[in-house]
């Protein structure tokens, strides 16, 4: 197992956030967190990217307990891409990109082999030729956000952890996200955790997935065994319709309210068929 | 990145050593540019009999024994000061932040007046004392500063101003009551507080001198790790970047150059703040280049400051402190104008 976790808990102001949650990833699997506000799954990832502190279990990646890796070693294989995306600062796209390769340069900002090549092809990949020479603060949350996934490519990680990467993002630019990031996973046999909010994009993207209500693990398995109606409503609170995929195969979720009147709406539109072709 | 650094860092210099010539011939006698040439050239041992000695003993002395003392001074604190203003911006993130703004030039007086007032000068450590103390005192402040500012484990902009506008005024408040129970000369300390970089010797010069040097090697070796405090401390801290560390090492150094600067010129405000902005309007916001190029164009703006300082009304003498805070607080307004608007538009 590449990270293993093992009755993780943590509280904070005796709140409990976290409880005895335990399970494991192997190598090149894409683990989605999924669950409600307030479930845990941004605490719990803190504790994984070792930004927070354990307070009781432990977590072992790649045979090693987590605190025992110091920020530049972990930094070495572990990448996070957050839910903001960076801000809006005087730095061009490229110079950001360059960053990534922090934790392998020396206190002069050398590295032993030359990384010109591997940040072209990180340009090309996320099409930012175009913008290489632009400044951050002239960039669209999106374009921002493609600047940050460049940049965790360049850190050239075994390990990605996202963390609601496509909250504040288009449709568009959701899709271009998660596939670069797929991509990526099956070229390099990357292991990718991700915290997502949109249930059928986790569907699509991920090979398992984890459901956390109320900071415990109430399931985990593959797509189909999670995005059912009755978990969803028994965690979410709202009873959707689950479909197949008409291409995938993959669940997907249809969300319906209750003060809308499925009756009145048929009629409405029966209605306004009529007004068009009149 | 290093060409740019070169051609800005030629630049700044040669503009440095043009400022340093135009200053030493101005004052209260004015003295040809070409013998303040011939003066300094002449101390070279090599060019020694080159050089015709054309020029009266006294200019001699009133450049190498008034005038370059002082230009020296100035370019020392300017270049500590702005240095330590780049620090405090970079590591808070916060683009207001200075020595004075933070508190800590006052926290550095409050200790180097009473040792002055009192006349513990050279107690225990002799000619270094006074930085010591005043370091010890301008740390204090600034953690009372951060603690008052500190909501939640996050600093926001204006509180931190906020809190060192408090502590300022309290501390400002303990130096006027050591300056009323003194029995020293009250004109001569007043002078000092309000900023003055006159008759001060060749020795105040060489007691800077390490100060800047140590701080100067620690803060450029941090110029990458300032660079990915921009994106965010988690966003750095995710790159392999020490956070706490990084936040103690830099806010130490700058307080310690700070400090330095400030027992021996007293509290000269805005340098740290108005230095830095000008470098990333000229260069952009890379420490990498901000941290070099603010040391060499910080000792341009407060020599050129106490320039006015002491000829505009010569030979009455304007407190240095008081030329910087006219230029620097319409400069400050404007920062705080234009982040405003940034912070509204978001």
């Amino acid at each position: 197992m590449f990270i293993e976790v093992e009755g993780l808990s943590i509280s904070f102001d005796n709140q409990p956030v976290l409880e005895e949650v335990s399970f494991s990833v192997k190598r090149g699997e894409c683990l989605g967190i999924i669950g409600p506000n307030g479930s845990g799954k941004s605490t719990l990832l803190k504790l994984l990217s070792g930004v927070e502190r354990l307070t009781s279990g432990w977590i072992e990646i790649n045979g090693k307990r987590i605190e025992k890796y110091t920020r530049k070693e972990l930094a070495k294989w572990l990448a996070v891409l957050q839910q903001e995306s960076l801000p809006p600062i005087g730095f061009t796209v490229r110079e950001v990109i360059e960053m990534g390769r922090f934790p392998f340069q020396n206190w002069l900002g050398e590295e032993a082999t030359e990384m010109d090549q591997l940040i072209h092809s990180i340009l090309d990949k996320m099409e930012l030729n175009v913008l290489s020479d632009r400044y951050l603060e002239n960039l669209s949350g999106g374009e921002r956000q493609r600047v940050a996934l460049g940049k965790t490519m360049a850190q050239q990680p075994k390990l990605l952890m996202l963390d609601e990467p496509t909250t504040y993002l288009d449709i568009g630019h959701q899709i271009l996200l998660m596939d670069r990031i797929r991509e990526w996973q099956q070229e390099d046999e990357l292991t990718v955790i991700s915290v997502l909010h949109d249930l059928n994009l986790a569907a699509l993207y991920c090979d398992r997935l984890l459901l956390l209500h109320n900071g415990q693990v109430v399931a985990v398995g593959s797509p189909a065994d999670i995005i059912r109606p009755e978990l969803i409503e028994a965690v979410y609170g709202t009873a959707p319709i689950v479909m197949e995929h008409p291409v995938y195969g993959l669940p997907q979720i249809i969300l319906q309210g209750e003060s809308i009147d499925s009756q009145e709406l048929s009629t409405k539109k029966k209605k306004d068929k009529v007004g068009i072709s009149q | 990145m290093k060409r740019r650094l070169a051609l800005w860092g030629g630049a700044g210099f040669v503009l440095l050593l043009l400022s340093v010539i135009i200053s030493l011939s101005l004052g209260s006698a004015n003295l040809p540019i070409s013998h303040v040439w011939g003066i300094i050239l002449h101390q070279l041992p090599f060019l020694d009999g080159v050089i015709d000695t054309n020029w009266a003993t006294s200019s001699e002395q009133i450049i190498l024994k008034v005038r370059l003392p002082r230009v020296f001074l100035a370019i020392l604190v300017g270049a500590c000061l702005s240095l330590a203003g780049a620090g405090f911006q970079g590591v808070l993130r916060n683009p207001l932040a200075d020595p004075y703004t933070l508190g800590v030039a006052s926290g550095s007086a409050v200790g180097a007046a009473f040792l002055i007032l009192f006349g513990y000068h050279t107690i225990l450590f002799g000619i270094w004392t006074i930085p010591l103390v005043a370091f010890v005192t301008g740390l204090i402040s600034l953690l009372v500063v951060l603690r008052l500012a500190n909501v939640q484990g996050k600093y926001k902009l204006e509180t931190i101003i906020l809190s060192g506008v408090v502590v300022s005024a309290f501390l400002g408040a303990i130096v006027s009551f050591m300056v009323s129970m003194s029995d020293q000369v009250v004109n001569e300390i007043v002078f000092w507080l309000m900023g003055s970089l006159a008759l001060r010797g060749w020795s105040f010069t060489f007691v800077l001198m390490p100060y800047l040097a140590i701080g100067l090697v620690i803060l450029l070796s941090y110029g990458r790790t300032l660079n990915l405090f921009a994106l965010g401390e988690r966003q750095a801290a995710h790159l392999g970047v020490n956070i706490k560390r990084t936040r103690l090492v830099v806010l130490i150094v700058s307080t310690l150059i700070t400090a330095a600067a400030v027992s021996i010129v007293g509290t000269i405000g805005f340098v740290g703040l108005v230095v830095p902005h000008l470098v990333r309007l000229m260069v952009g916001p890379d420490y990498r280049l901000l941290l070099p190029l603010t040391v060499i164009f910080g000792a341009i703006y407060v020599l050129w400051a106490d320039t006015i300082a002491r000829t505009l009304l010569s030979p009455t003498e304007i407190p240095l402190g008081v030329v910087t805070a006219v230029l620097g607080a319409p400069f400050f307004a404007y920062l705080l104008r234009r982040n405003k608007q940034m912070s509204g538009g978001n």
